[in-house]
């Protein structure tokens, strides 16, 4: 014991003798750091999962596009321009537009479905996006008389890779024009940003059917360096075509990523208010401590110990249990988060969690644990510090 | 007077007395009289609505709460009827803590606890929870804590009060040679002082007023 080390003695054996109530309190703090952490771990993972889908199947890590409608510059040009950039690693044109398909079953019966049907150039996206990933059944190999359903729509349809289905899409005279397609591939995506609900088809041949012959297109979506810094390339995008929009991944994404941080900051609050729960439940705990130790209170302030020495005691509880519970938390908490950084786990429906474990995603659970019980204790302590010694040693 | 619960209570009246350095006196009476009133104001427990109340030249109700508190540790020590250990610490930490109060370091206080747990026959329990021992041996760790200091005033409150007739005659056999050999001051409420033997000034108190002192040599 030190100086004043007696004060942490009492502190210990007063909290220690009311093990059940100390392990209450300290398990209440452990599970609101291991709250704050798994939201943290888990819709921070959504998050970025959703963020790791949107770049890999729909923006890349930089989306060009115009607002004033498609990019009337060739493709082509686009591409030898941004090769220059030795972070670029990938470039890909896409040409969306929506587009009704048609398919005739061997009994005769036409299904037809209006969906979104996406052009793209299958070289350049085997390396600007993971499209070819999300292939299920058949194959990516997009020969300019083939296509790939997204599986909700092949499903609805009726078709499987082999069949042939009638695409009709509008072209710049505003008239119909159809083309008839062979299937190759069926695309399904459990995470978010997936086709299921939408048509690949070559970019070229979408282009042809639309009677469009200077090869424009909706979006070209470009792949970085890993570690690239994607505002700088975006800034080295905009000098070369100032009158097109070069969007990185966090812009193209923005509204979608905010709807679901809404969501987890409402989820948030909820938690948030069981970490008060656990505040009052500590401040229960060490008030009734303190109704209990009232005479031993009386019989300490008779033996000289000063009223701001009396408060520390139970500011000390606070910080014992804060520190208990901290820890275990954090230790909770950090174990949940390497079984989910290294298990692939998915969740709502599918989307595989994108969790990243660093050391510092502990500080503020951690901190905010330990500040709510030292908090909850400041007022048993002060309660403790107005006894009066002979008026405390009568009470029994 | 002092306040209880919100009302203003006349324990004491007029009481007037002084007692000299190494004496040992008992305050008497009935109960409600005032005794431990009294006691609790000279140990400083309580503050007198009125009056002072002088400790070694000091006047003690001018003093701060902080320096009352800092002269309770240093120059009093307290000896209560229901012993008042703490039970959560051991016999030795009991002894020890007015010691650490005061600001003496860990290995000190040991020390000169251990020596006053053997001086009091509780030389193989100084390690023993406070609530594992006797009634009598708890009243001599009592004795032990409220000497560590080397106060200049023991205070008594009814200390055999709740011990067997055997246990309280070794308790104020104890208090009577810590009051020869160490010529420390003891004042010791009861209200049978025809049990405390030899003592220099019997205070007796009825109504919150001094009915008679006597002194051992009138």
């Amino acid at each position: 014991m030190a100086a004043k080390g007696y004060l942490f003695l009492l502190a210990r054996k007063f909290l220690f003798k009311r093990r059940g109530s100390t392990i209450l309190a300290s398990m209440g703090i452990a599970a609101t750091v291991f709250l704050i952490l798994f939201n943290a771990i888990v819709f921070g993972g959504v998050l970025n999962g959703v963020v790791r889908d949107l770049g890999d199947l729909r923006f890349g890590q930089i989306q060009i596009t115009n607002n004033k409608g498609d990019i009337t510059n060739p493709d082509y040009q686009i591409a030898t321009t941004l090769a220059q950039n030795p972070v670029i690693v990938a470039v890909a044109p896409r040409l969306t537009t929506v587009s009704e398909i048609n398919f005739t079953r061997v009994d005769g019966i036409v299904s037809k479905f209006r969906v979104e049907t996406v052009g793209v150039d299958p070289a350049l996206e085997a390396r600007a996006s993971k499209i070819e990933d999300t292939i299920v059944e058949g194959n990516f190999a997009l020969s300019q008389n083939a296509v790939v359903l997204g599986a909700t729509i092949a499903n609805d349809l009726g078709v499987q890779p082999g069949d042939s289905i009638i695409i009709k899409m509008f072209n710049t005279n505003g008239k119909p024009a159809t083309k008839r397609l062979i299937v190759v591939g069926i695309s399904k995506h459990e995470g978010f940003a997936g086709f299921d609900n939408s048509a690949i088809m070559h970019i070229q041949e979408m282009r042809k059917i639309r009677g469009i012959g200077t090869r424009p297109s909706t979006a070209v979506i470009v792949r970085l360096e890993e570690g690239a810094d994607t505002e700088t390339v975006k800034g080295w995008i905009k000098e070369r075509f100032p009158k097109l929009n070069a969007r990185t991944l966090e812009d193209a994404g923005l509204d979608i990523v905010r709807g679901i941080r809404q969501g987890v900051d409402f989820i948030n609050l909820v938690g948030y208010a069981g970490t008060v729960a656990t505040g009052l439940g500590i401040i229960t705990v060490l008030t009734m401590m303190v109704t209990g130790k009232t005479r031993d209170i009386g019989v300490l302030r008779s033996l000289g110990i000063q009223k701001r020495n009396i408060l520390l005691i139970f500011i000390i509880d606070g910080v014992i249990i804060g520190s208990i519970g901290a820890v275990a938390g954090a230790i909770l908490g950090t174990v949940t988060a390497l079984y989910f950084e290294s298990t692939n786990v998915a969740l709502f429906g599918g989307l595989v969690l994108y969790v990243k474990f660093t050391p510092d995603l502990l500080y503020f659970p951690v901190v905010a644990g330990f500040l709510i019980a030292v908090l909850s204790s400041i007022y048993p302590a002060w309660k403790a510090s107005t006894y009066e010694p002979a008026e405390a040693m009568r009470y029994f | 007077m002092y306040a209880g619960n919100g009302e203003a209570v006349e324990a004491l009246r007029g009481v007037n007395f002084d007692i000299e350095e190494g004496e040992f006196a008992l305050v008497a009476g009935p109960s409600g009289s005032g005794k431990s009133t009294l006691l609790n104001l000279i140990g400083l427990l309580d503050t007198p609505t009125d009056g002072h109340i002088i400790v070694d030249g000091l006047d003690t109700t001018r003093l701060s709460e902080s320096r009352r508190t800092q002269l309770r540790n240093g120059k009093i020590g307290f000896v209560f009827q229901f012993f008042n250990l703490i039970p959560e610490l051991t016999v030795i930490e009991n002894v020890m803590l007015p010691r650490l109060i005061g600001g003496t370091p860990n290995d000190k206080a040991k020390e000169e606890a251990a020596k006053l747990l053997k001086m009091v026959g509780l030389r193989d329990k100084i390690f023993a929870g406070a609530t594992q021992l006797s009634g009598g041996q708890m009243q001599r760790v009592a004795v032990a804590r409220a000497l560590v200091n080397q106060p200049a005033i023991i205070l008594a409150d009814e200390p055999t009060g709740n011990l067997d007739s055997k246990n309280a005659e070794e308790i104020i056999d104890l208090m009577h040679e810590l009051n020869k050999s160490n010529k420390q001051t003891f004042i010791m409420v009861t209200h049978a002082p025809e049990l405390m033997g030899d003592v220099d000034k019997v205070i007796r108190i009825k109504d919150g007023l001094i009915e008679k002192i006597d002194t051992k040599a009138a």
